[in-house]
């Protein structure tokens, strides 16, 4: 197995292991924890409903929200079911889907290896059948009606919905109860052989543990499959969005918007420095610390609910503000006139300073939990990044960078989408 | 870990946890106070005020800057219920001077500075400033509003309000939207020196060292006050039986139906009443438990289905999501569920797992300062106060005998349920 060591000047540090089977194995060992945090993924999520494991010969469609799906059913064995042998551990074990994976963790204080042994077992094991998945029907349709409910969920969602026009980003993780109704066991299997690939997986480990013990356990535990190449089908998303303006009316109490920016993506995936870039850039725009954001306050435009994030996964990409405002469309206004007069005016020098240092500072303090780190080392997983490259990447922005990422913020490729109250 | 309540004078409390872990250091101030209807406003708006500006920081955007100066420290308040007690907390998390650039003392500065934020407030005349306490009260009372967003969290209030409707513990923690505007700069002020003369004080530092002699700073700036009536912290009342069921039903434009179930739960110290929360644990806690396993597993009637409980007042809760055609359904099966926790019907398996699960995660408290200052947050008005990993060691001794006798002290006493409003949905 290749081995590559990363580490900081603050001597935290974390391994990286090529297992031949194309898995990735990531492990942060950190002996002053009394917990551990283990995480088996696979690069597989929401937005995976066309594509083709044949190099490219054949590819099939299937029912919108199968993955989320499948993670429900991946926990059923034929004697039990995942949970059952995690309880005897004592263990606490999850899983989740987003758009472009799927995750099965578990954190522990005693017994890890006994742990890992069940994740890595039920993952690899999969077992559907007509009965077992129509059960989940019920549950996974009161899942869907939870999120229904949600007005954070349903902003973000609408506005997803009304700026891309073919990218499955637009549709929802759980799928619909008319879609997940059409998921079979026959389809599971064929979305688990295609994804559930060791090419296509990956093992990141944080906590009180030894990396090459970690990395020689799971070598041991694999179960030996042939590669499967697969390729995504390819979404012809036009570079304008749908709709510039979408609102649903919802059991709320004050309106909530999510206004997003549509980017044009050249390469699938945002690189480290595009990433921290545009983060600095939402720190000096938007930040607390920034004019625009006491602007905004004093005018009572924005509440404490006000965030920024720059919404990236393969193949799209977008700036989103978000928040509760009695008058969404002038905090359009408030955002697009700093931009400009920014652009106009250049970036105030001490400011910028002042949020490198802040992000510096999270950094930092990401090292103080397994479960950051975990999941940050699905990131490098995912896209090859390289954690501790952070600080440097972050020191080295300069006016210039913030300058390139304002000017993705225009206002023909806007989204405002808008709860009200009913 | 070792670690130990000093009381530094009368209702003067220090609780120091070193531990090397840490790129951070936290430190916690703990105002305790009795939580009264009338008054909760007050400290909820006055939690928020004084964070936002000082006499040093009179503007918030000037204190957000040095903040984020001082490497992105992390200050905040916030007012919660422990018991029959109010807990008005002001936190500071920073990284640790190794960290800084170039060696900075941040920690300190970053106590020094909640010092200020606490103490040294920005007043005029004995008063708060207007155009502070409109923005602040403009916040907060979009977020009491804001509660009704998520529905999970909105039932579970109004299930409490309900249950406790002739007890201030039944308040919401942030006030109501009336009591929050219709205060002015006077009442807050009173309210703040209120705060510090008669609040039973605790604080937690959680890093590798002590700041700046944080307690005895602390002491020093309390000494300004007149501190001779301080809070009881010890006097609690656990919630009250009912003769009869209270059934609340609300209808709302919603997609999926809410139904949160309360009951008279046992009350008390670790020593007495432990075993209610292996107890409230089997029954509806991880994927092991009674409800996991039953009304969502085996019946399909929900996503989530689970118990918890609260010792310091003496109340347990159900809460799931349902539809409305299965809403008896699951409250039957909720309710057969306990039956079978009173009769002893519950498996060894289940058993063993509740205590391993809890076990676990009573051990992972020390890798997260945030879940060690919350613990010993609660801990304020038991005589021992117990690590988890003391109380994990406990929970050895709990026998299945205890978990009957503590289910059979549950008793059914008020439901509420959101239904979808077909009328006028």
């Amino acid at each position: 197995m290749k081995k590559e060591i990363f580490k900081n000047r603050f001597d935290a540090s974390y391994v990286k292991y090529q297992h031949p089977s194309g898995l990735q194995i990531f492990v942060a060992e950190k002996p002053d924890f009394s917990s551990n945090y283990a995480v088996f993924g696979t690069k597989y999520g929401s937005i995976d409903t066309f594509f083709s494991k044949d190099g490219g010969e054949n590819f099939i469609s299937v029912p919108e929200g199968i993955a989320h799906f499948l993670e429900h059913k991946l926990f059923e064995s034929e004697d039990g079911d995942a949970f059952s042998r995690y309880a005897v551990t004592g263990a606490s074990a999850n899983a989740y889907t987003s758009f472009d994976r799927t995750c099965y963790l578990f954190s522990c204080s005693k017994g890890f290896y006994d742990n890992l042994e069940i994740l890595l077992d039920f993952v690899q094991h999969p077992y559907f059948t007509e009965k077992t998945v129509a059960k989940e029907q019920g549950i996974i349709g009161q899942e869907i009606r939870m999120y229904d409910d949600s007005p954070a969920w349903r902003v973000l969602f609408n506005m997803l919905e009304a700026m891309y026009t073919k990218h499955p980003v637009r549709i929802d993780i759980a799928g619909t109860v008319e879609s997940i109704s059409k998921i079979t066991d026959k389809l599971l299997y064929e979305c688990y052989d295609t994804f559930y690939n060791p090419a296509n997986m990956f093992i990141c480990v944080a906590g009180n543990v030894n990396a090459d013990e970690v990395a020689d356990f799971v070598d041991k535990h694999l179960l030996k499959k042939e590669k499967v190449q697969v390729i995504r089908g390819e979404h012809k998303e036009p570079d304008s969005v749908k709709s510039k303006y979408t609102e649903q009316k919802l059991a709320v109490a004050s309106p909530q918007f999510c206004l997003g920016f549509k980017q044009n993506c050249q390469t699938p995936e945002r690189t480290s420095e595009e990433l921290i870039s545009m983060g600095v850039t939402l720190g000096v725009l938007a930040g607390d610390c920034s004019p625009l954001y006491k602007r905004l306050i004093d005018k009572e435009l924005i509440n404490d609910e006000f965030d920024t994030e720059y919404f990236t996964g393969t193949g799209y990409a977008c700036i989103i503000f978000s928040g509760e405002s009695g008058e969404p469309d002038e905090v359009k206004k408030e955002i697009l006139a700093e931009v400009d007069s920014l652009l106009k005016k250049g970036i105030d020098n001490d400011l910028l300073g002042t949020v490198k240092r802040a992000m510096y500072g999270d950094v930092v303090r990401r090292l103080n939990s397994c479960e950051a780190m975990a999941t940050q080392m699905v990131d490098c997983a995912m896209f090859g990044y390289d954690l501790f490259k952070e600080q440097e990447i972050i020191a080295s922005i300069n006016e210039e960078d913030v300058i390139n990422c304002l000017l993705k913020l225009k206002e023909e490729k806007s989204v405002l989408s808008v709860i009200l109250p009913m | 870990m070792p670690q130990k309540v000093n009381t530094v004078r009368k209702g003067v409390q220090t609780l120091f946890l070193p531990t090397s872990s840490f790129t951070t250091t936290l430190v916690s101030m703990n105002f305790y106070l009795p939580l009264e209807k009338e008054t909760i406003a007050q400290y909820s708006l006055l939690s928020e005020l004084l964070i936002t500006c000082s006499a040093d920081y009179p503007d918030y955007l000037k204190l957000n800057y040095k903040l984020s100066d001082l490497y992105g420290a992390d200050i905040q308040s916030s007012v919660s219920k422990v018991g029959d007690l109010l807990c008005v907390k002001f936190l500071a998390s920073s990284i640790n001077n190794n960290f800084a650039i170039g060696n900075e003392n941040i920690v300190e500065q970053s106590v020094k500075l909640l010092l200020d934020l606490i103490f040294r407030p920005k007043t005029v005349n004995e008063s708060f400033e207007e155009t502070d306490i409109k923005r602040e009260k403009r916040k907060l009372i979009d977020r009491i509003k804001g509660e009704l967003n998520e529905k999970r969290v909105y039932a579970n209030n109004r299930l409490i309000a309900e249950m406790f409707e002739e007890d201030s513990y039944g308040a919401f923690r942030l006030g109501t939207v009336e009591t929050v505007s219709s205060l002015d700069g006077k009442a807050l002020y009173s309210a703040w020196k209120k705060m510090l003369e008669t609040a039973f004080v605790r604080i937690n530092v959680i890093g590798q060292s002590q700041p700046l002699d944080v307690y005895d700073r602390i002491d020093e700036e309390l000494k300004a006050y007149d501190r001779r009536k301080i809070t009881d912290i010890t006097k609690i009342a656990p919630l009250t039986k009912r003769q009869e069921v209270k059934r609340v039903t609300e209808k709302m434009n919603v997609s999926q139906g809410k139904l949160v179930m309360g009951f008279n739960a046992p009350f008390g110290s670790d020593e007495d009443s432990l075993s209610a929360t292996v107890m409230s644990d089997i029954f509806g806690g991880g994927p092991y438990s009674r409800l996991f396993g039953n009304v969502r597993e085996k019946m399909s009637l929900c996503y989530y289905c689970r118990a918890s409980i609260k010792r310091n007042k003496g109340f347990m809760t159900v809460d799931c999501g349902v539809s409305e055609e299965n809403a008896q359904k699951a409250e039957a099966a909720i309710l057969e569920q306990l039956e079978v926790m009173k009769q002893g019907g519950f498996t060894d398996f289940e058993f063993s797992s509740s205590v391993k699960s809890l076990k676990d995660s009573l051990s992972s408290y020390r890798d997260s300062q945030n879940a060690m200052d919350a613990w010993y947050t609660l801990k304020i008005a038991e005589k021992e106060v117990y690590s988890p990993e003391e109380i994990g060691e406990m929970l050895d001794k709990i026998s299945r005998e205890d978990i009957i006798s503590a289910a059979k002290k549950c008793f059914y006493n008020t439901v509420y349920m959101l239904l979808p409003d077909k009328e006028n949905g």
